[in-house]
């Protein structure tokens, strides 16, 4: 078989490369930066142009590429683009005018992140015309054990009823249990406006009767005006492969911030709990290095996710200092596309620094709450440092200050003063806030962030504070798993540590920042709320809906008593 | 007797940068005076059967690579950590003393310390490589202004790619691994002042120029008796950092009866080597000029002195900051007054010192000096008061006898 293919590749030649490569795509402060080459005899220049076509300004600076050259015999043009723009990446297009005079448009990612998927919607296709002249099309299905998740669309003026799941052999599988329509433009865009094709788009949360697996050969049916209706279901997915893809398909057509939509929570979060099951478990493979401490002082936990450099700094910065010598450091690599890189980094740290630390590495990505619970298991001290990846120590009492605040009996959690690098607030406790988008929901916010410290109205001293951000914290591990660790109904790392935080005060524990502890907190973008692709914006959503619903009325009276 | 091992980026035999030849000066210095010297040079060759080590005469080649620039990092640790490591530890010196950790990487320094706990750890500065990710310019890389400061958020509008927090992350590191090192030693205030500015321990930092070679001055050039001081020499890259294109510029400003009067002689290589834009216009200046200007080449150390015995003045019109540069201390050496910029450790070597010194990047600036400078009693003035600075060689040593004595003192 190999001969075969062998000789198939010598008769056709290799296809023949791009002559276009993209090395890096970067967030900026103001924008995108875009750094690749192109082969200097195939391509004549490159642009990036927005959702519409039209061309985004851009900085151009060349870069010399003598490698490329030097590794493929032909001449190469480095090229870096910096635009500034307050598009999100998913709108952007690289694109290339090549020398034969045609183009060729690229997709742009963040380092360490797939290309979104292409919205599911897009190319319309009716593949249905019931005999009443209404059409549609049933797009895609994805099934767990409890629920079915339906997306597509129908011209039915939204009359139809009755909407239930049918296998191949006409036995209902599942019944509906909760519906929204919202409006499809490419729906419009194929076949005109009118009444009929307002709000088209349908997506349905059912509940599963009986077990479907993916492939299986499903039909929607419903009746409209004592009609039946069928729409075969194209594609049909497991809720259990591949998670993020089957979270984009979820959740990257909710319009979460119209308000009719948002009060239709209740369609996609169930599914996406069974996307993202709180009960699946990673299976961890623990790796050491050095001599680790017999009784440390304390067990040091921090995940890491898409970049692994940050532990090259930080256990340098450990490994210069005594006071780090009998601390606990547990690096649990939340991410199996960087446990390869990060062994080898872990294991050239282990030459430059004398920091003994150790590295669990999980099977597949279980988000930031559950990973900190599986650091919390394999710690041997009895108080725990949730200390996320990005944190750089600037003072060194932090440490010293933060355990003497823990160890009193009464104390929950304990946070620290966290700066950007320009020692700038990034975290001062936190607070509930409104967003206007999202009527009705309470949110964490930072107040004072990206203020000079001096303008603080808060001395650098111990303080009462309910809710602390978990990328720095200080806890008894008894504390964190009396109340079970971070709760994992919240998806990929979202509200757990504010969750936590509230369930201590319930305890009767009372939550402390620490103002003279300071540590830079060197956030990133791609945690903030507008982030590339909706589907991750629209998790934090789920997120929050869970979050409120649990604590409504001690958000709403949280929220009162800083307004006033 | 006392041993002082010896740690260079490249055996200037192979590689000619100031550092490698700083280093091996020092070393050609100390072994003069009865030190026991180890002189280990790192090169890119291919060593043999794989061995991390190979020789060059008398010195030790290291074979060993940078891997990640950002960081000045290598992933090459058992050559450091382990190899090179067993090798001092044989050899065990008193003192290392390290002129640079590119192509090395910057975990040099822990290695050495791991593997010699007690003893002391010199290293030289040659430029602002550890501060500024721009080659150590500290030029901006988009504009090439000057840059008086490198913070994360102006290190990110120069490398957008890397964020404010990565540069924070990466200065951290670079001074987690500079903490090892026991006395930082600069050839310029001006460099050693950034430094301590930066984040070094100013305690650490002592100015120290680099030695030379013993070489004596040369008698000027023959003039007739109202003949000007009109030949200018240039050493140096061609590149935008060394300001050929502004020395050029200058000369196309000049009156014609000055211009008739003068020469300048480049000698240096590497045009071919440049951005377009920048090639452009130095050819375009060059046609213009071709009356007076001669492309010398590229020259060797050996032929420096017949070169620049030609000359009255040598020229530095950097646009950047340089430290200390061995031309300017060559210069001065061989008794030739310079001209050069006034900025960084140009103007600290050259102003009231050694010539006259201009506005920085201006052609019209310059052209006023060369005008000047063509004056016969101005080029007698400087050239009277030129004198190389022969206290580095004893500071060089008076540094290295407080260090034995500390170790003594401690006992090890």
């Amino acid at each position: 078989m190999k001969k075969v293919k062998s000789l198939v590749k010598k008769i056709l030649g290799r296809p023949e490369r791009s002559p276009l490569t993209v090395d890096t795509v970067s967030q900026t402060t103001g924008g995108y930066c875009v750094i690749g080459w192109y082969f200097t005899d195939g391509v004549k220049s490159v642009a990036i142009e927005d959702e519409n076509g039209n061309a985004v300004d851009v900085k151009r600076s060349p870069i010399p590429r003598d490698d490329v050259k030097a590794a493929t015999g032909r001449g190469g043009t480095g090229f870096q683009l910096l635009c500034n723009t307050d598009k999100e990446l998913s709108q952007l297009k690289l694109v290339a005018h090549l020398s034969n005079g045609r183009q060729e448009k690229r997709s742009l990612a963040l380092q360490g992140q797939d290309p979104g998927l292409e919205s599911e919607t897009g190319n319309v296709a009716s593949n249905i015309v019931t005999q009443t002249g209404v059409k549609g099309s049933c797009e895609y299905a994805i099934v767990s054990p409890n629920f079915i998740f339906v997306s597509g669309w129908l011209t039915d003026g939204q009359n139809a009823t009755d909407w239930s799941l049918v296998d191949g052999r006409g036995f209902v599988v599942a019944d509906v249990e909760d519906i929204t329509r919202y409006h499809r433009r490419d729906v419009v865009e194929t076949y005109g406006e009118s009444d009929m094709f307002k709000h088209t788009g349908f997506a349905l949360l059912m509940k599963v009767d009986t077990r479907v697996g993916k492939n299986s050969n499903l039909t929607l049916c419903a009746t409209l005006n004592e009609n039946s209706i069928k729409l075969p279901i194209e594609h049909v997915y497991a809720a259990s492969d591949d998670p993020m893809t089957n979270a984009m398909r979820l959740l990257n057509n909710w319009q979460s911030h119209v308000p009719k939509q948002l009060s239709k929570a209740s369609v996609f979060g169930p599914m996406l709990r069974e996307i993202y099951p709180g009960d699946k478990t990673a299976s961890v493979t623990r790796i050491d290095f050095g001599q680790a401490p017999e009784c440390p002082r304390a067990s040091m936990i921090i995940p890491l996710y898409g970049r692994y450099d940050f532990l090259r700094y930080q256990l340098s910065y450990f490994g210069r200092r005594p006071q780090y010598q009998d601390i606990e450091i547990l690096y649990v690599i939340d991410d199996p596309k960087i446990a390869g890189n990060a062994l080898k980094l872990a294991r050239e740290m282990e030459y430059v620094s004398q920091q003994p630390f150790s590295l669990l590495q999980l099977s597949h990505n279980v988000g930031f709450g559950k990973a900190n619970n599986i650091g919390a298991e394999h710690a041997t001290a009895d108080t725990l440092l949730l200390v996320n990846s990005d944190i750089l120590p600037k003072s060194d009492d932090w440490l010293d200050k933060m355990l003497e605040s823990v160890s009193r009996e009464d104390t929950g959690i304990v946070g620290a003063r966290l700066l950007f690098e320009d020692d700038t607030l990034q975290h001062d406790g936190m607070a509930p806030m409104t967003i206007t988008e999202y009527p009705g929901l309470l949110f964490n916010d930072h107040p004072r962030k990206g203020w000079m410290k001096s303008l603080s109205p808060f001395p650098a001293e111990e303080a009462e504070c309910e809710l602390l951000t978990a990328a720095c914290w200080a806890v008894k591990k008894t504390d964190f798993n009396a109340v079970g660790g971070f709760d994992s109904a919240y998806v990929l790392g979202d509200f757990e540590d504010s969750d936590l935080c509230l369930k201590l005060l319930e305890q009767g524990k009372k939550n402390v920042i620490r103002r003279d502890a300071e540590l830079y907190h060197l956030e990133r973008q791609s945690q903030n709320l507008v982030s590339p692709g909706r589907w991750k914006h629209n998790i934090t959503i789920l997120n929050a809906v869970l979050f409120n619903e649990r604590w409504k009325d001690t958000l709403q009276s949280m929220h009162e008593e800083r307004v006033k | 007797m006392k041993k002082v091992a010896f740690i260079s980026h490249g055996h200037p035999e192979l590689s000619k940068g100031g550092a490698e030849v700083a280093s091996w000066n020092l070393y050609t210095l100390l072994k003069h005076k009865g030190f026991d010297c180890l002189y280990i040079a790192r090169t890119d060759a291919k060593s043999h059967g794989g061995s991390t080590f190979s020789s060059r005469g008398n010195e030790v080649l290291l074979h060993t690579a940078m891997t990640e620039w950002f960081t000045l990092s290598s992933s090459h640790l058992k050559p450091l950590f382990v190899d090179l490591a067993e090798l001092l530890r044989e050899y065990s010196p008193d003192v290392v003393h390290i002129h640079h950790y590119a192509h090395m990487g910057i975990e040099l320094f822990a290695a050495i310390r791991q593997a010699l706990p007690d003893t002391k750890i010199v290293f030289t500065l040659h430029e602002f490589m550890a501060m500024c990710m721009h080659n150590g310019q500290m030029v901006k890389r988009e504009t090439l202004k000057l840059c008086y400061k490198a913070t994360a958020n102006d290190c990110h509008q120069c490398f957008p790619s890397n964020s404010p927090g990565d540069f924070l992350l990466r200065k951290q590191y670079l001074l987690d691994q500079f903490s090892h090192v026991d006395e930082f030693i600069s050839p310029s205030h001006f460099l050693a002042k950034r430094y301590v500015d930066w984040g070094l321990d100013v305690e650490k930092m002592h100015v120290i120029e680099n030695v030379l070679p013993p070489r004596s001055a040369i008698e000027p050039r023959q003039i007739s008796e109202n003949g000007k001081r009109g030949k200018f020499a240039f050493f140096g890259q061609i590149n935008p950092y060394k300001g050929l294109d502004i020395l050029l510029h200058a000369i196309t400003l000049l009156p014609p009866d000055i211009r008739a009067q003068i020469h300048l002689d480049v000698h240096g290589a590497n045009l071919d080597k440049q951005p377009a834009e920048f090639r452009e216009r130095v050819e375009s200046l060059l046609a213009q000029t071709k009356d007076c200007v001669d492309i010398r080449g590229p020259y060797e150390a050996e032929q420096l002195p017949s070169r620049i015995a030609e000359c009255d003045w040598v020229v530095i019109p950097s646009i950047w900051w340089e430290n200390s540069p061995v031309v300017i201390q060559e210069a001065m050496q061989f008794g030739r007054p310079l001209i050069g910029s006034n900025i960084g450790g140009m103007k600290e070597k050259i102003e009231n010192k050694a010539g006259l010194t201009f506005e920085a990047r201006s052609a019209a600036s310059l052209a006023a000096a060369l005008v000047k400078a063509t004056d016969p009693d101005v080029f007698e003035h400087w050239q009277e008061k030129l004198a190389i600075n022969h206290n580095a060689e004893n500071e060089h040593i008076a540094l290295l006898e407080s260090l034995f004595s500390d170790i003594s003192a401690t006992g090890s």
